[in-house]
């Protein structure tokens, strides 16, 4: 026996909590933020010298990167095309935890006191300060890994290959 | 035949011997860590080796971009978390074997797969390296720079995600290669002033910050993540009865591997996954798979380890790389005044045999290092990420550093690193963008001769029949997925109106 009534969705006025839908999604302000770098691109092409027609080797310097740039435009709204049509159902990833933060800002500090401080006392504080952000609790492992490592590391490019490393803070000593 | 004989005489000269030893243990080591991958490791130790001579240098690479790639099968079968990419399949059955008590069984199966797949493929690499060459040796502007436009098109499958993100990578790629001089004319472009620019952007601290700066920043959300083995018995050589049921599979894994590593895309982890998936749709047994069949580490083992000998074939025949890791290999080559293509076989006729001879050990070698010491191996996967990423860093600031010895190359590395972050978040690969970077001059350069050439007509490369036949396969390799589905909607829709008709005639 078959049921020939007219198909009545079951949950039809008790219906699941729908997430939530964006207009948007993430990929559509990808290609707008691309459109966006292209334009500045561009205006930075419009900066470059033009050579006389007699020097030009098969086209003028500003050519070729608009060509770039047209390509990124096309690809880019090809992108924000495909983005609205599946416009309410595309995720958002989850913002990276506080820790990629904290080791961006020690990655930053230990490039920005290289020169001042020299190679050997900045890797030595960078293989100390990271484990321990990354959660490492044992003091004596940490330890012999930020001493012995750099160390190693400055041997063997310092002194087997003759990297000049700057000395910074050890330049009387090293 | 003499060119053979003294490139592999090279490579019998104790130092290209240390190196390759040197780089299939550390290749071995990297594979096994997940997140490093054999891309990555090659950019690291690429500013190592700018001091050694060619053959060494380029030795350790070639024989690191063999072992890392088998590496990753051995954390792929011990603890379902593949070493490279490429090994992702490998886990799908290598795991259940290792939970059934037989890790060893599948360690073994995967050694024997990679150490033939990969020897295999040399010897395509051997013969078709040099012909592709000679075909290529008469190649002009117009041709170098249709199949610069191939390779590019190519880009499209080079990773897993969006293709427009893949292209969009590539030209961005193509773009950060203009900065500096115009090689032509000599005016300065996207420099903003700055005399570090003039020469343009080095592309190998882009390369060390898009792989493992970016790299380093992603792993932050496992930095707490704690790895833990399954106990496993000692690889052993698979018995007279598995060998006789894997054989056909190997090769039928090597043929498809050394096939798609040829294509200038993703060739190992691609390669894999079709090879796991023929297997399948071929098998009598499909519903198996999954389960821990030997047949799905074969499959996947052989086609990946192919899949490095196939990549090396454009990467050195026509400069275009095969691979992402291939790509950096091409900056070792430049690094050492290399420029890979026809011209580096008239120019070092015994260079290629040398790389040849390289592989060929480092094959040798990582059958023995896996079978004697995979769960040594398994076990660098104890090291906490905290001191491992560290080391990455430390590794990564002292070889951009050590390239011209200054600072310029350390804050590229590092922006390039986080750019890279950013862009895998938005959901790019940084592989497109290394490929770009390398294509770029190739690019700009054949265009330019090319327009030289035909007096400014751009309808002169379509009197070109090579050209033609490359821009062919450019627009198939772009359009062909778009033309193949409104092909089957044309084919569907017709089908739908003959159900239809006939659902009324019932009516």
């Amino acid at each position: 026996m078959t049921n020939e009534g007219p198909l009545t969705d079951p949950s039809e006025g008790n219906e699941p909590e729908t997430p939530a839908r964006f207009p948007i999604g993430p990929d559509f302000l990808i290609a707008i933020g691309v459109l966006v770098f292209a334009g500045a691109v561009y205006y930075v092409t419009t900066t470059f010298h033009t050579v006389p027609r007699a020097l030009v080797r098969g086209m003028q310097p500003a050519v070729y990167p608009r060509f770039l740039v047209g390509a990124m435009v096309v690809l880019a709204l090809i992108l924000a095309f495909a983005a609205w049509r599946r416009r309410g159902t595309d995720t958002w990833q989850p913002a990276p935890p506080i820790l990629t933060l904290y080791t961006a800002i020690a990655l930053v500090a230990t490039v920005a006191l290289l020169p001042t401080l020299g190679l050997l006392p900045v890797l030595v504080l960078f293989c100390a300060v990271l484990p321990v952000l990354w959660g490492q609790r044992n003091p004596i492992a940490i330890g012999a890994f930020a001493v012995i490592f750099p160390l190693i590391v400055y041997g063997l490019f310092g002194g087997l290959l003759g990297v000049r490393f700057p000395a910074g803070i050890l330049s009387g000593i090293l | 035949m003499d060119n053979i004989l003294l490139g592999l005489q090279v490579m019998t000269q104790p130092a290209a011997i240390i190196a390759v030893v040197v780089g299939t243990l550390i290749g071995v080591a990297i594979g096994s860590l997940p997140g490093l991958s054999a891309t990555m490791a090659v950019a690291l130790l690429l500013p190592f080796t700018a001091s050694m001579e060619l053959v060494p240098a380029i030795g350790m690479l070639a024989a690191l971009y063999c072992a890392a790639t088998y590496g990753g099968s051995i954390t792929a079968i011990l603890i379902n978390s593949p070493g490279t990419p490429a090994a992702t399949a490998t886990a799908l059955d290598g795991y259940p074997m290792a939970q059934k008590g037989e890790a060893g069984r599948a360690l073994g199966i995967a050694t024997v797969a990679s150490t033939i797949g990969g020897i295999l493929s040399l010897f395509v690499l051997l013969l078709a390296a040099p012909a592709l060459a000679e075909l290529a040796y008469d190649f002009g502007p117009p041709e170098y720079f249709g199949l610069a436009l191939f390779g590019l098109s190519m880009l499209s499958a080079i990773s897993g995600k969006s293709t427009v993100k893949n292209l969009l990578g590539g030209v961005l790629g193509l773009l950060i290669a203009t900065v500096g001089s115009d090689f032509t004319t000599g005016v300065q472009r996207f420099t903003f002033g700055s005399h570090h620019l003039l020469d343009g952007i080095d592309f190998i601290p882009v390369m060390i910050g898009l792989f493992s700066i970016s790299e380093l920043l992603v792993q932050c959300s496992n930095a707490f993540q704690k790895r833990f083995i399954i106990a496993s018995d000692a690889a052993r050589l698979p018995s007279r009865d598995d060998f006789r049921r894997v054989w056909k599979t190997i090769l039928r894994g090597t043929g498809i591997g050394t096939l798609i590593g040829v294509l200038p895309a993703e060739g190992g982890t691609v390669g894999s996954l079709i090879a796991y998936s023929q297997e399948r749709r071929f098998s009598k047994r499909p519903e198996d798979f999954g389960t821990g069949v030997i047949e799905g580490v074969a499959a996947p083992e052989s086609a990946n380890n192919a899949a490095t000998g196939g990549a090396m074939v454009p990467t050195l025949a026509l400069g275009i790389p095969g691979s992402s890791t291939t790509a950096v290999m091409i900056g070792a080559l430049m690094l050492h005044g290399l420029r890979p293509g026809p011209i580096l076989f008239i120019e070092q006729p015994t260079f290629l045999y040398s790389i040849f001879g390289a592989m060929l050990l480092a094959n040798i070698l990582f059958f023995g290092i896996g079978l004697l010491g995979a769960k040594v191996f398994a076990r660098i996967t104890l090291i906490p990420v905290g001191f491992l990423w560290t080391s990455v860093f430390v590794f990564s600031v002292v070889g951009a550093y050590s390239l011209e010895q200054g600072m310029t190359d350390v804050w590229i590395m590092l922006i390039a690193g986080f750019l890279g972050f950013l862009l895998r978040r938005w959901g790019f690969s940084p592989a497109p963008i290394i490929m770009g970077l390398v294509l770029g001059e190739i690019v700009e350069n054949s265009l330019k001769q090319s327009l030289l050439i035909f007096g400014g007509d751009w309808f002169g490369f379509f009197g070109r029949p090579i050209f033609v036949l490359f821009f062919v396969m450019t627009c198939l390799g772009l359009f062909g997925p778009l033309i193949g589905k409104l092909f089957r909607m044309g084919r569907r829709a017709p089908n739908l109106e003959a159900k239809a008709g006939s659902g009324s005639g019932t009516e």
